[in-house]
C-alpha cells in the first residue's frame, strides 16, 4: 500500500474513532459526578451499546427487525420507482401533460408525507401497506420529478442528430432520451431510498407494528433500555448507509459517462 | 473589377451541361417573436439561391448572424423556409439522407455509447443492415478516418479533433446524399484544423459526396472549396459566389500560392462589400 492511500485510510477510520472516543469519555466522566449532566439512565456508553448489539444478535431477535425494516424500505422504494419513473417519463416527454399536472405534483411534493400516515392507516388499516404506502408515496414523487427533469434535459443537438438520421420516435426514446435521463433518474432513486428509510422507521413507531427497527427504538425507549435503543438507532444508520452505497454502486456501473459529457 | 460570379450571376454552373444536385431556390426565413405584445419579424435569410453539382464541395462564409446555420436547418429539412424551396437530387430534403457534422461534438455524440457504437447508430438508422454486420461495417468507417484503434473508447477519452473524426465517420456511415458541416473545426487549434481539413478532403474525394461546409475561417473556406459562397450580414443574402482555382488534391503547400492569396482576397473583398452595403451609410 502506498503511503498516500494509507494516510487516506487513517483519516477515514480516524474520524469515527475520535467520535466514539469522545462519546466514551463523555459517558465515563458523566457517571463520575454525583449529580451528572445527563442521567446515566439516558446515556449508554459505546461498550454497553456494543455488548447489547451482540446479545441482540445472539438472541436472534434483531435480525427479524432488520429484515422487516429492509423489506418495507425496499417495497416502498420499488413501488415508488415503478410509479415514478414511467409517470416522470410521460410528464417529461409530453409537455402539455406536464403543464396540466405541474401544480398537483408541486403541491404533493411540498406536503410532508408523514402527515398522510394517519389517513393511510384509516384507509389501509394498521397493517403493512399503510407503512409501505407512505414510503412509496414519498419516493414516487421524488423519482417522478427527477425523471421529468432528466427527460426534459435531453440535449437539443442530440435530438437534432437523431431526427436527421430519421430515427423513429421509439428509437429516439430508448437510444437517446432514456439513457440521457438515467443520471437524473438515479439521483432521484438515491434521494427516494433515503426518504423511504426515514418514513418506514417513523411509521414503525406507531401502533400496529410487530417488528422493525423503528418499533425496537420506540419500545426500548419506553422502558429505558437506553443501550438497546442506541443499538437499534446505530443499526438503522448502518442499514441506511449500506442501502445507499449499494445503489451508488449500481449507479456507477450503469452510468459511466456522468459529468464527462 | 467585377469578380467572375457576382451576386446577380449566381446561377452559373461549373459544367453547364450537368444537372445540379442541390438546388436552393429563393429561400427566405424570418424569426417571429413578440415584443411588448407586438408581433415582430426578424428577417434572417433573404432570397438565397444557389446550386451545387453532384460531388461538389461548397463552403459558406459570412459574418455572424448571416443565417448560415438557419440555412442548414432548412436544407436539412429540420425547418421549413417561409418562401422558396430546396431540392436534393430532385426530392425535398425530408426524403434525402443528410450527413450532418455539428460544431459541438460533445453534445451531438452519445457519451453512453463507445466510439464504434456511435458510428453504428448511423447504420442502425439506415435500417437495411443485419445486426451482426453493423459492428464490422462501423469499424470500416472508423478506418476511413484513421480512428479504428479508438473503437472501444469513450468520448471523454478523445481529443476534439479525434471526436470530430468520429463525427465525420458517423455522418459517412449514414451513406448520405449530402454532407452538411456546420463549423466542424472551429473549436480546434490551427494545427489540428489543418489535419482535419486534409482528413475531411480525403474522405470527401473518396466518397464523392456533395458537401456544404460552413466556415468562419477564411483560409479554411478557400482551401477546402470548389466554390465559396459569401453571405451578407443579416438578413443573409448571397453576396458573391467565388470559384477556387486550386487543383485537387489539395495540399498544405497551396496555402502559400499566389492563387490561394488572390482567391482569399476576393472572398475577403466580397465579405467587406457585404458589410458596407448593410452598415455602410
Amino acid at each position: 500500500m502506498d503511503p498516500k492511500s494509507l494516510r487516506n485510510y487513517i483519516y477515514i477510520i480516524g474520524g469515527p474513532i475520535v467520535i466514539i472516543l469522545v462519546w466514551w469519555i463523555f459517558s465515563a466522566v458523566n457517571t463520575m459526578f454525583e449529580d451528572p449532566l445527563i442521567s446515566p439512565l439516558f446515556l449508554a456508553d459505546p461498550f454497553a451499546v456494543l455488548q447489547t448489539t451482540i446479545s441482540l444478535f445472539r438472541a436472534d431477535t434483531i435480525e427479524t427487525d432488520i429484515f422487516n425494516t429492509l423489506r418495507r424500505v425496499l417495497a416502498g422504494f420499488l413501488l415508488g420507482a415503478v410509479i415514478g419513473v414511467p409517470l416522470g417519463i410521460i410528464i417529461g416527454y409530453f409537455r402539455r401533460i406536464g403543464d396540466a399536472l405541474e401544480f398537483i405534483i408541486d403541491f404533493f411534493r411540498s406536503l410532508p408525507a408523514a402527515a398522510l400516515f394517519p389517513f393511510f392507516i384509516m384507509v389501509f388499516g394498521v397493517g403493512e401497506f399503510s407503512k409501505i404506502g407512505v414510503a412509496a408515496f414519498s419516493s414516487s414523487l421524488i423519482i417522478l420529478v427527477n425523471t421529468t427533469y432528466g427527460v426534459r434535459g435531453v440535449k437539443e443537438l442530440r435530438l437534432m442528430a437523431a431526427r436527421l438520421f430519421k430515427l423513429s420516435n421509439a428509437k429516439i426514446f430508448y437510444a437517446i432520451i432514456l439513457p440521457e435521463s438515467f443520471p437524473h433518474i438515479f439521483a432521484g432513486l438515491r434521494i427516494a431510498i433515503s426518504y423511504s428509510m426515514i418514513l418506514v422507521i417513523f411509521t414503525e413507531m406507531f401502533i400496529g407494528t410487530e417488528t422493525g427497527l423503528g418499533k425496537r427504538i420506540i419500545e426500548s425507549q419506553e422502558v429505558y433500555r437506553t443501550a438497546e435503543m442506541f443499538a437499534a438507532i446505530i443499526l438503522a444508520g448502518i442499514l441506511g448507509y449500506i442501502i445507499n452505497k449499494a445503489l451508488l454502486f449500481v449507479e456507477r456501473r450503469m452510468i459511466t459517462w456522468e459529468g464527462k459529457a | 473589377m467585377r469578380p467572375a460570379f457576382s451576386g446577380t450571376h449566381f446561377l452559373c454552373y461549373t459544367k453547364s451541361t450537368s444537372m445540379p444536385f442541390i438546388t436552393v431556390r429563393d429561400i427566405s426565413y424570418s424569426y417571429i417573436h413578440m415584443q411588448k405584445g407586438i408581433r415582430r419579424q426578424n428577417a434572417v435569410l433573404d432570397s438565397v439561391s444557389f446550386e451545387a453539382e453532384k460531388g461538389e464541395l461548397i463552403t459558406l462564409f459570412g459574418p455572424n448572424g448571416s443565417g448560415k446555420s438557419t440555412l442548414f436547418r432548412i436544407i436539412s429539412g429540420l425547418e421549413d423556409a417561409h418562401t422558396g424551396e430546396v431540392r436534393i437530387g430532385g426530392t425535398p430534403p425530408a426524403r434525402a439522407r443528410i450527413g450532418f457534422v455539428f460544431q459541438d461534438y460533445r453534445s451531438s455524440m452519445l457519451p453512453w455509447r463507445s466510439v464504434v457504437d456511435n458510428v453504428a447508430l448511423a447504420l442502425e438508422a439506415r435500417g437495411n443492415m443485419k445486426h451482426t454486420a453493423i459492428g464490422k461495417t462501423a469499424l470500416g468507417y472508423l478506418r476511413q478516418v484513421k480512428m479504428e484503434e479508438y473503437a472501444d473508447r469513450r468520448f471523454w477519452e478523445l481529443s476534439g479533433g479525434q471526436s470530430q473524426s468520429v463525427a465525420i465517420a458517423r455522418a459517412l456511415a449514414y451513406s448520405p446524399d449530402v454532407f452538411l458541416l456546420d463549423e466542424p473545426f472551429s473549436a480546434l487549434d490551427f494545427e489540428i484544423t489543418l489535419q482535419m481539413m486534409l482528413l475531411f478532403l480525403d474522405v470527401w474525394s473518396k466518397n464523392k459526396i456533395t458537401t456544404l461546409f460552413i466556415s468562419h475561417q477564411i483560409e479554411e473556406a478557400v482551401f477546402l472549396a470548389d466554390r465559396v459562397i459569401v453571405l451578407s450580414p443579416r438578413p443573409g443574402r448571397i453576396q458573391e459566389i467565388i470559384p477556387v482555382p486550386l487543383s485537387r488534391p489539395r495540399h498544405p503547400s497551396m496555402l502559400t500560392t499566389p492563387e490561394f492569396f488572390t482567391t482569399r482576397n476576393n472572398v475577403l473583398a466580397a465579405f467587406r462589400r457585404g458589410l458596407q452595403t448593410s452598415y455602410g451609410s
